[in-house]
């Protein structure tokens, strides 16, 4: 293929560079036991979000030397386009996206639709999990500019050119729940909100089948709720996952060219003693 | 219950929930609940969720007669019989 990807590829797309050594697929998956090992796009690597992505015991995202293990380990070369795709729209990959990018490698792009699109359009799916040579990937640069921690969070409540994005449900927003019951590990001491944000779920950027809406009508959308890229943003939900999505639209297919993930979300603000906390539908 | 009957299960509640441990939802909906004789029809509006189903479905010592998109309603579906 020689040549960059991204930030979004089509179906047919991967379907024609299949096999080719310098494309590497990677399933990114919340629940593999369910996704990847049941079935995944042929040649296809797996990334498990929970114990790839995140660090242990500390609560956070892998480091540099855990991003160039993974690497490494997959068989990713530095000059290598990754296409990233998985479970759940995608919200994992979309994470998994987040970090490449944190860790400088920018040949990266997202599959159109992740799974469930790929399994509408009865494309080839297969069982058999592909041998990884081991690469020599090194980080060359880290951009953290694209994170934001309480700390920043906390110090940009209410600036007229910061605008901060709570993209769950309207009932996390409004505090009538902290968390559904399936994420018994997930849940927060309080409901509702950070003071200020906008309440635009992440979902309002897919069609049904998965794949992403019109450029216009989502520039139109998220400006009719003040997020204009002229303002710096930062998007946050439960644990970071959707939030990485809307980032991912935000940034990556709209432009927008200061957005940052905070990945902490509610999970952490919602548990803060003396974090200001706005219940309601109101920002 | 007539052995000739279909049973049918609707899958909406796991579909699309980080969190909802699909595997544990097929086992206490279906798996571990399922009689002899009974053919289930398993419905579910979610692609992923039905090509996982119907995978694991044959793991679990079920026989899949048949699977598809119902292109009326939209959704997917996966008849399941227990093998004998």
């Amino acid at each position: 293929m020689s040549g960059r990807v991204g930030p979004l590829v089509e179906p047919d797309w991967l379907d024609k560079h299949l096999g080719e050594e310098d494309v590497k697929v990677v399933e990114v998956d919340y629940d593999p036991e369910t996704a990847y090992r049941v079935g995944h796009i042929p040649g296809a690597f797996l990334i498990d979000w929970k114990r790839d992505l995140n660090k242990y015991p500390e609560r956070d995202i892998i480091d540099q030397y855990g991003f160039e293990s993974l690497m490494r380990r997959l068989g990713i070369r530095n000059s290598d386009a990754v296409i990233l795709y998985g479970d759940y729209n995608n919200w994992f990959a979309a994470f998994a996206y987040w970090i490449f990018k944190i860790y400088g490698h920018d040949n990266v792009a997202l599959l159109n639709g992740g799974r469930k699109k790929w399994i509408e359009t009865s494309r080839p799916m297969t069982r058999e999990e592909p041998r990884a040579t081991e690469s020599d990937y090194r980080v060359t640069k880290v951009d953290l500019s694209l994170r934001a921690l309480f700390i920043d969070v906390l110090r940009n409540l209410w600036r007229r050119d910061v605008v901060l994005v709570d993209v769950r449900s309207p009932d996390e927003y409004a505090g009538r729940v902290t968390a559904p019951p399936e994420y018994p590990n997930e849940q927060a001491q309080r409901g509702g909100h950070i003071p200020g944000a906008v309440n635009i779920p992440w979902s309002i950027a897919v069609r049904e089948d998965g794949t992403f809406k019109p450029l216009e009508e989502l520039r139109r959308v998220y400006a009719e709720k003040g997020v204009t890229p002229d303002r710096e943003v930062i998007v946050y939900c439960r644990i970071g996952e959707r939030a990485a999505f809307t980032f991912y639209v935000l940034r990556e297919l709209l432009g927008y060219p200061r957005v940052r993930v905070y990945d902490g979300s509610w999970s952490e603000w919602g548990n803060m003693v003396g974090a200001p906390v706005k219940t309601g539908e109101e920002p | 219950m007539n052995p000739e009957s279909v049973v049918l299960i609707d899958l909406r509640r796991v579909e699309d929930k980080c969190g909802a441990n699909k595997l544990e939802a097929f086992q206490s909906y279906i798996f571990s609940t399922a009689r002899p004789g009974v053919t289930y029809k398993v419905v579910s509006r979610d692609p992923d969720t039905w090509y996982s189903l119907k995978s694991l479905a044959r793991d679990y010592g079920f026989e899949v007669l048949g699977e598809g998109k119902d292109e009326e309603s939209g959704y997917y579906y996966v008849l399941l019989k227990l093998r004998a």
